[in-house]
């Protein structure tokens, strides 16, 4: 058998290895998300807080501005009517308005038309610094300039209450933005009859806005209350541009939320998807107009910090698995290296080598175990071989010696045939094949005084006990025979020897014959035996008489009856052992007597010898393969 | 071959079923073995079942008479059938079993 060498692709510690990298590398996965995700939400929390503040700073800054200005007017307002008999007095108090606030670029006290019949119909006292700082007067209103029909005197009018006007471009200062407070005054009986304003610059709150630094890269804008840029990074958009207009035909619900907190004076936060990218807008209005302040900065940088850390994130883990490949890999390698040991023992031990030296393991663990099963298959294994071994030579001595036993067994019985070559007037044929090495069947013959002296026999049960008995058996009978000349004599003779001391029960069928040559009288003693057959030429078939004696050896002093019958010329008697006619085949099915009979029948002409040859082939036939169960001996005699 | 042995106060009955061989005749012996040392026995064998006797199996049963008479006890051999009394008819064993 070819073992193929343990590939590292098929390897215990690499299948482990490659368990332990998919663990940790969902582990690690399921964990990383969840520190970014909440590491992206703490910056976002961070990052609206910061944007907050600094928001928040600038807002209050706005609105301390626009106070002051509010108060400045609310502080001066109130000298306009002591002195409304005096209108040249109020040049006075618009200069003392710019005087009080420094953020005040100009200020107006515009009068109903009329007023003062002495003015005519425009009587709008203003004041104004001119390019070097320095505070001048004039009247505003005329033909030209019909104040009474412009926004700021027109709005606090119909609404009854001081107003800050949307931001506008001075006309004719430059480019430079204004917005104006107006206050509507009123006389005892309620009736209007000025508006005093101040106009405010917004140079510095753009200044101001635009100096937010909340994030770098971030920008800053600022709409009024009805949504026009007054702050943005492309200047064009300045008051010609609304946060409607600008974004025309975005439906995103994050721009709508965004617009009507802005317009409605409410702070918060919004994710806008922009064409350039994803941006995040954080807002808070001026209470005092209502303008609202944005900061908008690119999602990128707000994320950037998360983003660095998931960065590193990702380089850490990959070389904490690697590592943990590494480590993991060579460490399972270290522990399974003594299982491809083990291999190798295997391999030694299957080539004979029970010896074999073990890899040694200190630790207490399943390969201990493993150690020490395959320390109990060593011994095991080098006893079983050398019981193996001491059990195949007791087995050969054993069956060496039944091979000796054999060649002396069948030593005993004659074997050369024809077995009288110089007689005509017998012709005897007869063998033995035991079913084991030895036997307990027997037969023998011999001529004396023209007498044939033969015998058949069967010792009970097969192999070595039933030899030790055929032998004694076939020893008494030559001996006993050669002064014994009746059958029956030599049966009792045999039978009280047998049966001295014969504890074990064994016992020997027999038949026994004495054939006189000269006149064919037989005599003859049956000890338990089958009855042989009588062949006539004329293929006559018949069992012989025979009186059921008892076997040989079973008790001492028994009488057996002798028989007496006469043999004519030319014919045989056949006789047998029950291994004949109680073969058996695979189907436990038996010869038969009734299938010896036809054969004998069959053959009845023939030699003994063809008789014999037959018998045998039959058998053989009949047992189709299956094992001999029983010694088979047959004997055919001849009288010619 | 089974063998089926009943014992009721002295009196034990052998049924045997099957052939008695070579093999099944060793095994047979070692099971009737502890009857055959009691003494005054009645042993009955009842062969009605039985098949086949080898001449093994007639060593067996030869020896449990020697036994069991020789103890003073009796052994009984019961409904053979037609083949098997012909085995021990022809072996002289009829003549000193006690066949019922």
């Amino acid at each position: 058998m070819k073992i193929n060498k343990i590939t590292h692709k098929n390897s215990i510690s690499g299948r482990l290895t490659l368990r332990v990298l998919i663990v940790s590398a969902i582990i690690f996965t399921l964990t990383f998300t969840l520190f970014v995700r909440m590491a992206a939400n703490k910056v976002r929390q961070e990052a609206t807080k910061h944007a907050h503040s600094e928001l928040s700073n600038t807002v209050h800054q706005i609105d301390a501005v626009l106070k002051a200005v509010e108060t400045a007017v609310e502080n001066t307002a109130w000298l306009v009517p002591y002195r409304l008999s005096s209108p040249d007095f109020m040049y006075a108090i618009t200069e003392r308005l710019l005087q009080n606030n420094r953020f005040i670029c100009g200020s107006a006290v515009a009068f109903e038309p009329d007023y003062y019949a002495s003015e005519g119909h425009y009587f709008s006292p203003y004041s104004y610094r001119d390019e070097n700082g320095k505070i001048c007067s004039k009247q505003l209103g005329n033909e030209t300039y019909d104040y009474h029909y412009m926004d700021w005197y027109q709005i606090p009018k119909l609404l009854n209450e001081s107003y800050w006007s949307e931001p506008y471009y001075d006309d004719g200062g430059g480019e430079m933005m204004m917005t104006t407070y107006s206050k509507p005054l009123y006389d005892e009986f309620g009736n209007l009859y000025a508006v005093i304003t101040a106009d405010l610059s917004l140079e510095w709150l753009t200044e101001l806005v635009e100096g937010i630094h909340a994030f770098d890269n971030s920008f800053n804008l600022m709409v009024s209350r009805n949504a026009s840029y007054i702050v943005h990074p492309n200047h064009d958009l300045i008051l010609n541009e609304t946060i409607y207009s600008s974004t025309y035909g975005d439906d995103d619900e994050s721009l709508k939320k965004m617009q009507y907190d802005m317009v409605h004076c409410k702070p918060g936060e919004v994710l806008r998807d922009m064409a350039d990218g994803k941006y995040f807008v954080f807002y808070s209005p001026v209470e005092t107009t209502c303008w609202s302040v944005a900061v908008v900065c690119p999602r990128t940088e707000l994320y950037l910090g998360v983003k660095r850390l998931r960065g590193m994130l990702i380089i850490l883990g990959v070389i904490a698995l690697m590592l943990m490949i590494f480590l993991s890999y060579y460490g399972i390698r270290k522990i399974v290296a003594p299982v491809e040991d083990f291999s190798g023992v295997a391999k030694q031990i299957a080539k004979g080598d029970f010896n074999a030296q073990l890899p040694e393991i200190q630790s207490e663990d399943e390969l201990k175990e493993l150690h020490d099963s395959f320390e109990y298959l060593q011994t095991s294994l080098v006893k079983y071989i050398d019981e193996l071994k001491s059990t195949t030579a007791n087995k050969e001595r054993i069956e060496s010696e039944l091979r000796i036993a054999r060649g002396i067994q069948m030593g005993m019985i004659p074997k050369s045939f024809p077995a009288f070559p110089d007689r005509d007037d017998v012709s005897l044929v007869a063998k033995l094949v035991p079913a084991k090495e030895v036997g307990g069947d027997l037969y023998d013959f011999f001529i004396e005084n023209d007498k044939l002296y033969f015998i058949i026999g069967d010792v009970s049960g097969k192999g070595i006990p039933a030899s030790l008995v055929m032998a004694v058996t076939c020893r008494l009978f030559r001996s006993v025979a050669s002064y014994l000349d009746r059958p029956e004599e030599i049966i009792t003779s045999l039978n009280n020897s047998l049966a001295d001391g014969n504890d074990s029960n064994m016992f020997c069928t027999a038949f026994l014959g004495i054939l006189d040559l000269k006149i064919g009288s037989l005599l003859y003693c049956n000890a338990g035996h089958n009855a042989p057959y009588i062949i006539e030429k004329d293929g006559k078939v018949s069992a012989m008489s025979v009186t059921p004696n008892l076997p040989l050896g079973l008790f001492s002093g028994f009488l057996y009856e002798g028989q007496e019958t006469r043999i004519e010329k030319d014919m045989m008697i056949y006789l047998f052992t029950d291994g004949v006619n109680e073969a058996e085949n695979i189907e436990k099915e038996q010869f038969s007597d009734e299938r010896l009979i036809s054969l004998l029948k069959k053959h009845s002409s023939d030699t003994p010898r063809v008789i014999i040859d037959e018998t045998f082939a039959e058998v053989e036939r009949h047992a189709d393969g299956a094992d001999q169960s029983d010694d088979i001996t047959v004997m055919c005699i001849k009288y010619c | 071959m089974n063998v089926e042995i009943t014992q009721t106060d002295n009196q034990v009955t052998v049924t045997l079923e099957g052939r008695l061989d070579t093999v099944t005749s060793s095994e047979f012996e070692k099971k009737l073995t502890p009857y055959l040392s009691m003494p005054a026995v009645e042993l009955i064998m009842d062969c009605s079942a039985m098949e086949y006797i080898s001449s093994a199996g007639l060593r067996v049963v030869l020896m449990a008479h020697k036994s069991i008479t020789a103890k003073g006890g009796r052994f009984i051999v019961r409904n053979l059938s037609k083949e098997v009394r012909s085995v021990f008819d022809m072996t002289g064993f009829s003549r000193i079993l006690t066949i019922e």
